[in-house]
């Protein structure tokens, strides 16, 4: 999964997300990112999966540095 | 061989040319602006047999490295005005981009297609040295009259062309041209007689560029640094240019009102050895500092780039943050793009409206360079804590995780623009392979039946050209006049590595219509050119 590059276009998310960003205030974006995450993740759908990614962007090394 | 009609670039930049006196006169063509897009186009229209006028203020090539990174697309057009050879042997060919976080490297891409072609992905090659070789190609040509310190001061449109006024050693003169295209720069004189103004944006962000000469053993990649432990924590690149010189571009602070004292300062030999010590981390290397430069990241153009009878192109029409190669090579494929076109219309062969196909297909291009010049400055400057923020985990993710490589951003580099459905290519003729119509033609190795003698594609195409892939070279009846490159076990040459049938045709075979700027026009499978050379008729009126 990790290494899946499913992106169509991935310069065009990153852009939408850092325009919605920079028009939201800092728990307006906390609320954003959980929201958009909640529907990716209903999309998904598959209960191992997301149990996998939670799992995977859990920076566990770079919380050390 | 090809290499020994470079000079060294010491001895190009401390080249004057003699100034041209007091000229009267009209021409069919003045371009105003001797850089890389004038002198190309200037010798694109001289190769069609057009008369043209360049006129420029300075005495001397480009000061300093400038433009350095010349793509494929332009190197294929640099192949047809004969500089191609010497700028590969000479310039520094590069196919790897690697980029860095902190200490780690995340990312590492060789950017070359699967094909042959004959011109690498990139060969970076200082923009002086560029001038020069096309300064020296000039001379072949005289149909070109390139006029040194010869200044643009009034130009006035007219019904069937343009008055302009030029200033030279000895006086005023006036000059009456049918067109005129405006090459001169970011700073375009042209541009501010016409009362156009660059829309777009202007960041904040401030950089230093640097070319050093140095027997560094780096390898021929660009290679990029986000939060590197050098420099303050801030994006560095680094590349490699021809004789020894090397680009190195430190991204500064950002602040909102910079002063001059402090573009100054950023410029301060002393302050420039320091930063590009720390980021070489060797005592054992010795450098000089032949050229610096401070910068702000801009992504502007005007609203056209036809008024009348006068175009915009290169800088002049639009300008864009470096990183990504879409300055200098966006404005050879505006030249690129012009120059037949207005061959075509000088020659009697197409009716004026053709030229209107230049501002039609080159502004979509130009918005696309903004695009992505664009993105790229957002990833590399966020504006907010929370794009920051966004930038960091993208980061962080791309050291774990391969698909997150794909969201790091350290330059889209420029690639050929693909016109489908506009312009002249909005018609049904388009295939169903690879290539399709609208797309610039992918360059295949031949092999001819009878000698052996290798050679490309793309080197073929300089006017309307047909290929025909396994079929028949016929002659049809009341047909314009049109170049043809026969492919396939009865042509003239093999396609020994079998792409035709990969790029541009089914097994079977087919034909295809190239424009003389080598873009896809047609393509079909059928059995004779009918439809191809119908589609022809519709620009090139002239009967053979």
């Amino acid at each position: 999964m990790s290494k899946a590059t499913g992106f169509d276009d991935a310069d065009d998310f990153y852009q939408r997300l850092v325009e919605v960003h920079e028009s939201l205030g800092d728990e307006q974006t906390r609320r954003f990112d959980l929201a958009l995450i909640f529907m990716l993740a209903n999309h998904v759908g598959d209960k191992a999966t997301l149990a996998t990614y939670i799992e995977m962007a859990q920076d566990k090394e770079g919380r050390q540095e | 061989m090809a290499a020994s009609n470079c000079p060294h670039w010491r001895e190009a930049e401390t080249l004057r040319f003699k100034p041209t006196l007091h000229d009267n006169g009209n021409a069919p063509v003045v371009i105003i602006g001797a850089g890389p897009i004038g002198l190309t186009l200037a010798i694109d229209l001289a190769q069609r047999d057009i008369p043209v006028v360049v006129i420029d203020k300075r005495t001397c090539l480009s000061r300093g490295s400038r433009a350095i990174c010349w793509s494929r697309r332009s190197l294929d057009v640099f192949n047809r005005i004969g500089i191609g050879d010497t700028m590969r042997a000479v310039g520094a060919q590069w196919q790897v981009g690697r980029v860095y976080h902190k200490e780690n490297e995340i990312y590492s891409q060789r950017l070359t297609p699967e094909v042959f072609p004959e011109n690498p992905f990139f060969v970076n090659f200082q923009q002086s040295l560029c001038e020069y070789l096309l300064v020296q190609t000039v001379a072949k040509y005289p149909a070109i009259d390139l006029r040194w310190q010869n200044e643009l001061i009034d130009i006035h449109q007219q019904q069937d062309g343009a008055l302009l006024r030029v200033c030279c050693a000895d006086g005023e003169y006036d000059l009456q041209a049918r067109y005129v295209v405006a090459c001169d720069g970011a700073k375009s004189l042209v541009r501010k007689k016409f009362g156009l103004s660059f829309e777009g944006k202007k960041f904040q962000d401030r950089f230093l560029i640097a070319d050093i000469e140095m027997h560094g053993d780096f390898p021929t990649e660009r290679r990029f640094w986000f939060e590197p432990p050098f420099h303050a924590g801030q994006s560095t690149l680094l590349h490699k240019q021809a004789q020894n010189i090397w680009r190195v571009d430190f991204q500064l602070d950002t602040q909102d009102d910079i002063s001059a004292e402090q573009i100054e300062a950023d410029k301060d030999e002393k302050n420039v050895r320091q930063r590009i010590s720390a980021f070489l981390g060797r005592d054992d290397l010795a450098f000089d500092v032949v050229w610096c430069s401070v910068y702000f990241f801009t992504c502007q153009r005007i609203p056209k780039f036809r008024y009348g009878n006068v175009f915009f192109a290169g800088d002049s029409a639009h300008v864009v943050s470096p990183f990504g190669a879409r300055g200098g090579n966006g404005g050879i494929e505006d030249a690129n793009n012009l120059g037949w076109k207005l061959a075509e219309v000088l020659h009697n062969r197409a009716g004026e409206d053709l030229l209107d196909s230049y501002n039609d297909e080159r502004v979509p291009a130009c918005d696309d360079n903004i695009l992505n010049s664009s993105r790229t400055t957002d990833f590399m400057t966020p504006k907010s804590t929370a794009s920051k923020r966004i930038r960091d985990t993208v980061l962080t993710l791309a050291r774990r995780y391969d698909f997150a490589k794909k969201l790091v951003n350290a330059g889209r580099m420029s690639t050929a623009f693909s016109y489908r459905d506009i312009g002249m290519f909005n018609h049904s003729l388009s295939g169903n392979r690879r290539v399709g119509v609208g797309d610039v033609g992918v360059d295949v190795p031949l092999v001819h039946q009878s000698d052996a003698r290798q050679d490309y594609l793309l080197r073929h195409i300089h006017d309307y050209t047909l290929l025909a892939y396994k079929r028949d070279v016929v002659t049809l009846h009341n047909a314009p006049p049109y170049n043809v490159i026969s492919v396939g076990d009865n042509g003239d040459w093999q396609d020994t590595q079998e792409l035709m049938t990969q790029y541009y045709f089914n097994e079977g075979g087919g034909y295809a219509l190239f424009r003389p700027d080598q873009y896809l026009l047609g393509i079909c499978d059928d059995n004779t050119p009918k439809s191809l050379i119908t589609l022809l008729r519709k620009y090139r009126k002239e009967v053979a």
